[in-house]
């Protein structure tokens, strides 16, 4: 008996217990996007995307903004609009506006999300052309569109799988900002009444701030120097001509132009210090696939000088990019790590403003290139 | 009220159990006028013995008695009456050689005979010897043997056990044609007298195990057995275990199976199943058809079995912790059309889970127990009511539909019904700990179970073999199942004195 009113009691403990962090999925209000933005007057703007999941309401998410001090301040402010707990577990997206990139240090603000063990790391960082109202409000307008968060996070997806831009989530932003051999760099979008699109990828410099960005062009370029084109294969058009055509087509023949993919990449650096500065011997050996060749090329008899204006194109593209990145005194490749790796005694003399040593630095490219396939046709 | 009106009692000629037992104990009377009168005391009021007076051809008093329905009508006349009555040259010397029946008792006290008279055999009294002969003419209405339809196979045979004990110890016999195969027999039951037969292989079985069994058999004390799931709450280990520590099987190869692997049977007369111990948790997932498929496909089926088995316990639960506290973990575009079914649902996750779990078991239980024709009825309201009514008069969301009908059919493939009832039974707690918990009540509730599940044994042999205690070589034939020329020794898992299995001649594998 005594037995029997012992269970009976610890039993009842059992429920009065516990279930303190529970929320049911449907009474919270998932924030699947955060943006950050200022007003006119310097102010943070905080604004948020949940999706609404009853049937009764005829928008199918609810988007908010506030103005706030901090994040974690906005919180208070945005619980109090909010029909469900705000939670922030399923974050897919923080957007945050070029025009506070360029005054405050982005990663100060996001200090909540670090911080808090529940949020995720996996958000994707994403830099707006424009006003995060504006793309707000241009996203509601869109009906053939998911919802807001979806719908930007698939847009991200895609555009990092289609080398549009880089895949840099909280975590990876966070290694970035504290890395002292590397700078920061992050999706970018823009948008106008019909579309949201990837223009390529933002820029920081050293303090956090956004200086400059790469284009759909030049973002493949990086993509390979980090080497996050494994698994798919970035492609290069540039025009060309061969010396030794029969000249049939003459001039004007500007769309004549010359495709390659690549497929297979091996990249090696080499880092020496000469004079006190830092030279980089970048050897890159990638197998290619040429999937357009003007028609009037032969490619059996022009094999040599095609694959020596491939080699000579992208020499100078990876020239050109490292010449932006040395004027903007960011390094957004991390040549600083190869430099603590290679040449630490060195490197201990400037780590602490790697991106100015960087600036003056000497980068060498060797380029091989070996055409493995050109195409089915003739 | 009134009370029962006072009868007059009727006067009893043997007043108390004590009587009879003193009546029981004492020899047969040669004057057959005695033994009648005592029969007549002690089987009163039982209308179908039949008492048949009778002269022999020698002009002797004689009496035949038995059970109408327990004997063999054909067998008493034509083989006892006839030739009693007919034979010229009988003396009570030479009685055996006049009844042409297999076999012939001669019995001396009552106690034996009243045993032997429920059992179906005649006894006949002849006037002036003090003796009786039980005769045996057991007859009595049987079942035809058909294939068990909670354990059917596709390829296996279709012969299933019957409520005889002596068939069903026959019907093993024809797959163990050793003289190894040994029965033990034991009389269980104060009223019931129900015959329990042990069925081992000597050279197989551990004599610790069986001396075991023994005892604990022995040790039952009870007024009657009538089948054999009472037979196994009386001996097995742990009374309050959360699995079944014994396997009923209504099938004569699969029992042939465990017996030479070394386990033991018990085959319960009135019962149509065996008792098997020892048993581990992992041969409930094996069933005899495993054995007769090629062994690709045998373990593929086991592995699915084992995944059904954790989707059971399982599932409803994580489901549960999931939406509740979880939800990072699911993916978003998931997570959005989760929130869209359960926005319309009033009741939170737990009670909408009780609610479709419980009428489910309500119309499994109905199904079960009604007439086939009924039960298609139960089908039809149980699919509209576990089914899109429901979920659009939102009661419950789809996807908990989802959730319950696939672990309605993960419980239903495993291949043995006790174990397949306690899984079921097992994930509500799971249910009821992952709502206050979450997924660290989950994590906490399968520790004890493990613990619970490493601790239990199966007649001292240790239950959670070969999982913990960890034996490599019995996981020949457990998650997956090994070709069976690869299968040398027998489990060890059952304690058999004898591991080597066969020793054959031919190439292995791929060998040429």
């Amino acid at each position: 008996m005594r037995k029997t009113f012992l269970f009976l009691i610890c039993s009842s403990f059992l429920f009065v217990s516990g279930c303190g962090d529970r929320m049911d999925l449907e009474n919270a209000a998932f924030v699947l996007v955060l943006g950050l933005d200022l007003d006119e007057e310097g102010r943070l703007l905080v604004h948020t995307s949940n999706p609404v999941f009853s049937q009764e309401a005829e928008k199918r998410q609810d988007m908010k903004k506030t103005a706030a001090s901090s994040l974690h301040n906005s919180r208070v402010q945005l619980n109090a609009q909010s029909q469900g707990f705000p939670a922030v577990g399923k974050l897919q997206v923080i957007l945050i506006s070029k025009k506070l990139a360029e005054q405050i240090d982005p990663f100060l603000l996001l200090e909540y999300l670090y911080r808090v063990a529940k949020n995720p790391t996996n958000a994707r960082v994403v830099i707006v052309d424009g006003s995060i109202d504006g793309l707000f409000n241009a996203q509601e307008q869109m009906k053939d569109k998911p919802r807001i968060g979806v719908h930007l996070k698939d847009i991200v997806d895609t555009g990092f799988e289609g080398n549009e831009t880089v895949d840099v989530r909280l975590q990876k932003y966070h290694y970035q900002v504290f890395e002292k051999g590397i700078t920061p760099s992050s999706t970018e979008l823009s948008y106008n009444n019909d579309e949201i699109k990837i223009t390529g990828t933002s820029l920081f410099n050293s303090e956090g701030l956004y200086t400059s960005s790469l284009d759909l062009e030049e973002t493949p370029l990086l993509l390979i120097l980090i080497k996050e084109t494994e698994t798919k294969s970035p492609q290069f058009t540039f025009p060309f001509s061969s010396n030794s055509s029969d000249g049939e087509g003459g001039e004007g023949h500007n769309f004549q132009s010359l495709t390659f993919a690549i497929q297979k990449m091996k990249k090696k650096v080499r880092v020496s210090v000469q004079n006190g500065q830092f030279v980089f011997k970048e050897s890159i050996k990638v197998d290619i696939d040429l999937t357009e060749i003007p028609t009037d090329v032969d490619f059996e008899k022009n094999k040599k000088e095609i694959k020596k204006a491939i080699e000579e194109h992208l020499k100078q593209k990876f020239s050109n990019l490292i010449k932006k990145f040395q004027e903007n005194e960011i390094d957004p490749v991390g040549y600083g790590l190869y430099a603590r790796s290679f040449q630490y005694k060195e490197w201990k003399n400037v780590q602490d403003d790697w991106p100015k040593a960087f600036s003056e630095a000497k980068i060498d490219f060797n380029i091989d290139v070996t055409i493995r396939n050109q195409g089915v046709m003739k | 009220m009134k009370p029962f009106r006072r009868r007059k009692t009727n006067k009893k000629e043997i007043q108390s159990q004590q009587d009879a037992n003193i009546i029981l104990q004492s020899p047969f009377s040669s004057n057959i006028d005695v033994n009648v009168y005592i029969l007549e005391q002690l089987f009163k009021d039982i209308p179908d013995l039949v008492m048949r007076h009778f002269l022999l051809s020698t002009g002797s008093n004689a009496l035949l008695i038995y059970m109408k329905g327990l004997v063999d009508k054909e067998q008493v006349h034509l083989h006892v009456l006839r030739p009693l009555m007919n034979s010229n040259t009988i003396s009570h010397g030479n009685i055996e050689s006049v009844i042409s029946v297999g076999k012939i008792l001669k019995l001396e006290k009552w106690q034996k005979a009243e045993e032997l008279i429920f059992n179906g055999f005649s006894i006949l009294f002849i006037d002036g010897v003090p003796l009786a002969y039980a005769i045996e003419t057991k007859g009595w209405p049987q079942r035809a043997i058909e294939e068990p339809a909670t354990e059917s196979t596709i390829k296996g045979a279709h012969q299933g056990f019957i409520e005889t004990g002596v068939s069903n110890v026959a019907l093993v016999r024809r797959y163990i044609q050793n003289r190894e195969l040994k029965i033990k027999e034991f009389d269980v039951g104060r009223r019931s007298r129900t015959k329990l037969s042990v069925l081992y292989i000597e050279d197989l079985v551990h004599p610790e195990v069986l001396q075991e069994l023994e005892d604990r058999i022995q040790q039952i004390d009870i007024d009657a057995i009538l089948n054999t799931g009472e037979l196994e709450e009386l001996i097995e280990d742990n009374p309050f275990a959360l699995f079944p520590q014994s396997l009923t099987t209504e099938r004569p190869d699969g029992t042939a199976s465990h017996l030479l692997q070394g386990r033991i049977a018990i085959i319960v007369d009135g019962s149509p199943s065996a008792l098997i111990a020892p048993m581990t948790f992992t041969s409930f997932f094996q069933t005899v058809d495993d054995y007769s498929m090629r062994w690709t496909v045998a373990s593929f089926i086991r592995l699915l079995r084992f995944g059904a088995f954790f989707i059971a316990v399982l599932l409803p639960a994580l489901y549960i912790a999931s939406i509740s506290f979880h939800y990072e973990i699911i993916p978003v575009s998931l997570l959005i059309s989760v929130g869209e079914s359960r926005a319309v649902v009033p009741f939170p996750p737990i009670i909408e889970a009780l609610l479709m779990e419980l009428a489910l078991e309500m119309m499994r239980e109905a199904g079960l127990r009604l007439p086939a024709p009924v039960g298609q009825t139960v089908g039809i309201v149980g699919g509209i009511v576990i089914g899109q009514a429901a979920v659009e008069a939102g009661i419950v969301s789809n996807i908990m539909v989802i959730v319950v009908s696939i672990t309605a059919i993960s419980s239903f493939i495993i291949p043995n019904q006790d174990m397949a009832t306690h899984i079921r039974l097992l994930r509500f707690p799971f249910m009821l700990i992952s709502t206050l918990f979450g997924m660290v009540g989950i994590v906490i509730g399968i520790m004890i179970v493990m613990a619970h599940f490493v601790s239990l044994e199966s007649l001292g042999t240790p239950y959670g073999s070969p999982i913990a205690p960890l034996r490599l070589s019995d996981w020949k034939d457990n998650f997956i199942r090994f070709p069976r020329w690869a299968m040398v020794n027998r489990p060890i898992s059952a304690r058999t004195t004898q591991l080597k299995r066969q020793k054959s001649k031919r190439n292995r594998g791929d060998q040429k």
